[in-house]
């Protein structure tokens, strides 16, 4: 009995000495050249010379002025060369999240116009674009278009007596041109770092577009237009392989609308005819899209150290 | 006896073993949490950004800019807009924006001219439908915004640098923003072909003028000239009843004429979006840099 209780003496003894240990360590002043480190003490005269590559122990608090105490604050550290184990010695910065070129992006979206009181038409359709550096590429988009005729469309014919003239939607396609004139990063609440670039697109393709016959039971004709379109959005970087975008395109075209002299009995081809004709317009269709970014190559290599 | 004495040092021994096993995990128990909080990396919660400037802590922004409805059925809006806001820190802020609309009636949408020249055709036509109203009153009841007043909590949880054509570089912020405030609306004239004669509380069409609450809420970005001075961009939605047309929405007749009836009742609550552009300065005009 007396060998345990020398035993469990020796061994609580042994035990609480470093827990004792640890529980100091925040009181003691930096002021120990040993310090704890399994690193040779720094001579006194080069003691800077043991500090950190970059000491950033100046900068005192946040907002906090740069008086004599901070002065000697800083004196004390650096002279002592104390070791610090803090996420304020270590120096991070976070290289481009995101390599684009030579791969080639597939985005489905789905998009809403947003410039049309009457008619609204939602989108879906997807980009498909091929990066030839890191900031220009070079694609393909179409989409598919579905409308929805607005309350305001509604009363003008119960508030008016008068009935639209519009036309709808079908389908689009064009060329793109893709360029990046901005990239950042931004810290969501100081916690993670979120890579974003700005996209800016030109664009040339065709749209199909058909009247709505102001006559219920009407025949309607399509128009196949040459459009020019501009785009500009922001990206985000979700993971190597994905982003996430938000995009606002303006699409430009000449269209013909029904013809407002249109009668009884006139053929389809004739009322497109005078349709054109009479009743052309510019249209600009300003559109909000988002879409999913996946790229392949899934990966990409850095091309320089870090 | 002799066995039994054995038996009994045994038992002794192994309790004391598994006694002095016990004691030893336990006390070890704390060293060993410490040795794994030892391991753990420098970096931990660490800020992901560091000598941050705080450019919106503890400082007052104000400034003005234009502002422009969009999508509005009949009349756009170009308003100037001054904004004051306080920053309790770098995260969030309270501010007073105000519109004064600077075209009340000098830009109509093309929604607005097409029915206005739609009008003006049928009113002249041998076949007009008598019903439809005259252009010139038709767009006399089309209302149009005066001016404008809301408040708006500014959360900010977006903050970062930006490099534009890899030259221009500078710290921007993301933030959406929630509030509420008043918004007048006017009209160019209450026309006479609107009354109804002997009920002047039935009329047929009747301008929606006045004041209306209205909410307040969108997003908007900050992006820094200098340390400063910054571009604001906002883009909101203002939501309010309106009856912006003047006429019956909910098509209700009255009985001794079957002409529409307009009141309060043709109400809705209303989108009505606004961009808006602003220079903005901000005091003290040093910021407070994060360690």
């Amino acid at each position: 009995m007396k060998r345990l209780a020398l035993g469990l003496t020796v061994i609580l003894a042994s035990l609480s000495f470093p827990i004792l240990s640890l529980a100091q360590e925040p009181e003691q002043p930096a002021s120990d050249a040993a310090g704890g480190d399994k690193s040779p003490p720094p001579p006194t005269e080069s003691a800077p010379a043991a500090a950190p590559d970059l000491d950033l122990s100046d900068l005192g608090e946040p907002g906090e002025a740069q008086g004599e105490g901070a002065a000697s604050k800083k004196s004390t550290g650096a002279e002592t060369g104390a070791p610090r184990k803090s996420w304020e010695d270590i120096v991070v910065v976070p290289r481009k999240a995101f390599l684009k070129k030579y791969r080639l992006e597939l985005a489905p979206f789905t998009g809403i116009t947003l410039n049309d009181p009457l008619i609204r038409h939602y989108s879906f359709g997807g980009d498909l674009n091929f990066y030839i550096t890191d900031v220009l590429s070079i694609g393909a988009e179409g989409q598919y278009f579905l409308k929805e005729l607005s309350e305001r469309e509604t009363l003008v014919g119960a508030q008016y007596y008068l009935v639209p003239t519009l036309n709808k939607l079908n389908y689009q396609y064009a060329l793109t041109f893709g360029y990046v004139p901005g990239y950042g990063k931004f810290g969501l609440f100081n916690k993670w770092i979120v890579h974003w670039d700005l996209t800016f697109q030109l664009g040339l393709g065709l749209i199909e577009t058909q009247i709505i016959p102001r006559a219920y039971g009407d025949a309607s004709f399509t128009n196949k237009d040459i459009e020019g379109q501009i785009g500009l959005g922001v990206r985000l970087f979700v993971t190597d392989w994905m982003t996430l975008s938000l995009t606002f395109r303006d699409y430009m075209y000449e269209d013909a609308f029904e013809w407002e002299g249109r009668y009884s009995g006139e053929t389809l081809a004739d009322l497109k005819t005078q349709s054109q004709d009479h009743q052309s317009q510019f249209v600009q269709n300003i559109m909000m899209f988002f879409s999913i970014g996946l790229y392949i190559p899934p990966s990409f290599t850095y091309r320089t150290p870090r | 006896m002799m066995k039994q004495t054995i038996a009994m040092r045994k038992a002794v021994a192994v309790a004391s073993r598994i006694v002095a096993l016990s004691t030893v995990g336990v006390l070890a128990l704390p060293t060993i949490a410490r040795a794994d909080q030892e391991r753990k990396s420098p970096l931990t919660n660490a800020p992901v950004v560091r000598r941050r400037l705080e450019l919106r802590d503890k400082r007052v922004e104000l400034g003005v800019g234009v502002g422009a409805t969009v999508g509005q059925d009949f009349y756009n809006a170009l308003l100037i807009m001054p904004k004051l806001a306080f920053h309790f820190n770098d995260w969030l802020s309270l501010a007073a924006v105000g519109g004064y609309n600077a075209t009340p009636t000098s830009w109509p949408s093309s929604f607005n001219n097409d029915v206005y020249n739609a009008l003006v055709l049928q009113n002249s036509s041998s076949a007009a439908d008598t019903r439809s109203p005259n252009a010139n009153d038709a767009r006399a009841t089309m209302n149009h915004i005066t001016y404008l007043a809301v408040g708006q909590v500014e959360f900010i949880p977006l903050s970062g640098k930006i490099a534009l054509l890899n030259s221009i570089f500078s710290y921007f912020d993301f933030y959406i923003l929630g509030g509420a405030g008043v918004i007048n609306l006017a009209a160019p004239a209450q026309p006479q072909s609107c009354q109804r004669a002997g009920e002047p509380s039935q009329p047929i069409c009747q301008a929606h003028t006045g004041s209306e609450l209205t909410f307040n809420a969108g997003v908007g970005a900050h992006a820094f000239l200098t340390h400063w001075a910054a571009l604001n961009i906002e883009l909101r939605d203002l939501i309010y009843k309106n009856n912006a047309s003047g006429r019956s929405v909910l098509g209700n007749l009255y009985p001794a004429d079957d002409l529409p009836v307009t009141t309060s009742a043709d109400l809705e609550w209303t989108n009505n979006y606004l961009v808006s552009l602003n220079i903005q300065f901000f005091f003290p005009t040093t910021p407070k840099i994060s360690r």
